[in-house]
C-alpha cells in the first residue's frame, strides 16, 4: 500500500499532509460511487427530493444508516424506527472513536469535535493506519489531523455530491427507474 | 420541497450520528486505561472493519461469491487502487451477465 512509503517523505507542511490525505483516499471514492448513485436512484423512488437527500448525506453522512432509512422510509416517515436504525447502524462509531482517542490526546476540543464529524469508515481507517505507521517509524505526533481531514474531506464531497448527480435524481422516466436501481450495484449488504 | 416531517427525520438522524461519533472520544478523553482495556480498544479496529464488510460476503449469489474471489486474489497482489478497480468491474460485469 502507498501510505508507508508516502510516510518517509511527507514533510511537514499542512498543505502536502492534506494532500496526502486525500491521494490515500482516492481508491476509496472510486468505490462509493457506485453506492451514491444506488442511494440517490433508491431515495428518487421513495419519494425523497433531491434537497431532502442532499440534506441527509450532507447532515447525516454515514451511508449505511442512510440506506438503511431510505428502505424503511414511508410517507410520513417512522421518525423513532428510522432514528433508532440510524443509531444501531451508526453504533460501530462509539468503538471507532475510543479506538482513535488515544491518539487525539494532545489536539484541542475546539479541533477535534468538528473533526470527529468527517468521521466515516474509510477517513478513520485511513487515519489510524498512518497513525500507527507514524507511530512505527518514530514520527511524532503520530496522528496527522490534517491527513485525516484531507481523507475526510475528499470522502466527505464525494458522498454529498455524487446522489445528486444520479441519472435519475429528481424528474425521472418511470422507466429508467427500475434499471437505475438494480442494475448492476445492489446494496443488499447494508442493512 | 422539503416536507416538514422530513426534515425533522433527517436532523434527527444527523443528531444521533453524531453523538456516535463523539461518544467514544469524550469518554475516553481524560481516561487512563488499564492494560485490558489498551489491548481490547487495539483489537477493536480490526474487528470493527471486519464487521462492516463481512455482511457483503455471506451472498448466496454466484456472481457476487465470484466477484468476491477475484477481487481477494487481486488485493494479495495488487495495490489497493487496481483492487479496487477490479472489484467494482468484475462486480458489475458479473451481475451483468450472470445475475
Amino acid at each position: 500500500m502507498s501510505i508507508s512509503q508516502t510516510v518517509e517523505t511527507a514533510s511537514d507542511s499542512s498543505g502536502s499532509e492534506f494532500r496526502r490525505g486525500v491521494a490515500s483516499c482516492a481508491p476509496v471514492l472510486l468505490g462509493t460511487i457506485p453506492y451514491a448513485l444506488v442511494l440517490g436512484a433508491q431515495a428518487t423512488q421513495k419519494g425523497l427530493s433531491t434537497v431532502e437527500l442532499s440534506m441527509m448525506t450532507g447532515l447525516n453522512f454515514a451511508g449505511g444508516s442512510e440506506f438503511a432509512a431510505i428502505q424503511l422510509w414511508t410517507s410520513p416517515p417512522h421518525i423513532l424506527l428510522i432514528v433508532a436504525i440510524t443509531f444501531l447502524v451508526n453504533s460501530r462509531h462509539l468503538l471507532m472513536g475510543a479506538a482513535l482517542a488515544p491518539f487525539l490526546r494532545d489536539l484541542p476540543r475546539r479541533k477535534v469535535f468538528p473533526a470527529l464529524f468527517f468521521l466515516c469508515d474509510e477517513s478513520w481507517a485511513l487515519g489510524l493506519a498512518d497513525a500507527k505507521q507514524r507511530a512505527a517509524a518514530g514520527i511524532g505526533p503520530a496522528f496527522s489531523p490534517r491527513y485525516y481531514m484531507g481523507a475526510a474531506l475528499a470522502m466527505y464531497l464525494t458522498w454529498f455530491s455524487s446522489p445528486r448527480s444520479a441519472p435519475c435524481s429528481g424528474r425521472c422516466s418511470a422507466m429508467s427507474r427500475p434499471m437505475v436501481s438494480t442494475w448492476p450495484f445492489r446494496p443488499s449488504s447494508w442493512c | 420541497m422539503i416536507d416538514r416531517t422530513t426534515l425533522f427525520t433527517i436532523v434527527l438522524m444527523a443528531g444521533v450520528t453524531y453523538l456516535t461519533r463523539i461518544g467514544g472520544y469524550a469518554v475516553l478523553r481524560n481516561r487512563v486505561l488499564s492494560a485490558r482495556a489498551t489491548a481490547v480498544m487495539e483489537a477493536a479496529p480490526g474487528c470493527v472493519l471486519i464487521s462492516v464488510i463481512a455482511p457483503a460476503f455471506v451472498s448466496r449469489n454466484p456472481a457476487d461469491l465470484l466477484a468476491l474471489a477475484i477481487t481477494f486474489i487481486a488485493a494479495t497482489r495488487l495495490s489497493m487502487l487496481p483492487t479496487v478497480l477490479i472489484g467494482i468491474a468484475s462486480a458489475g460485469l458479473l451481475r451483468h451477465f450472470i445475475g
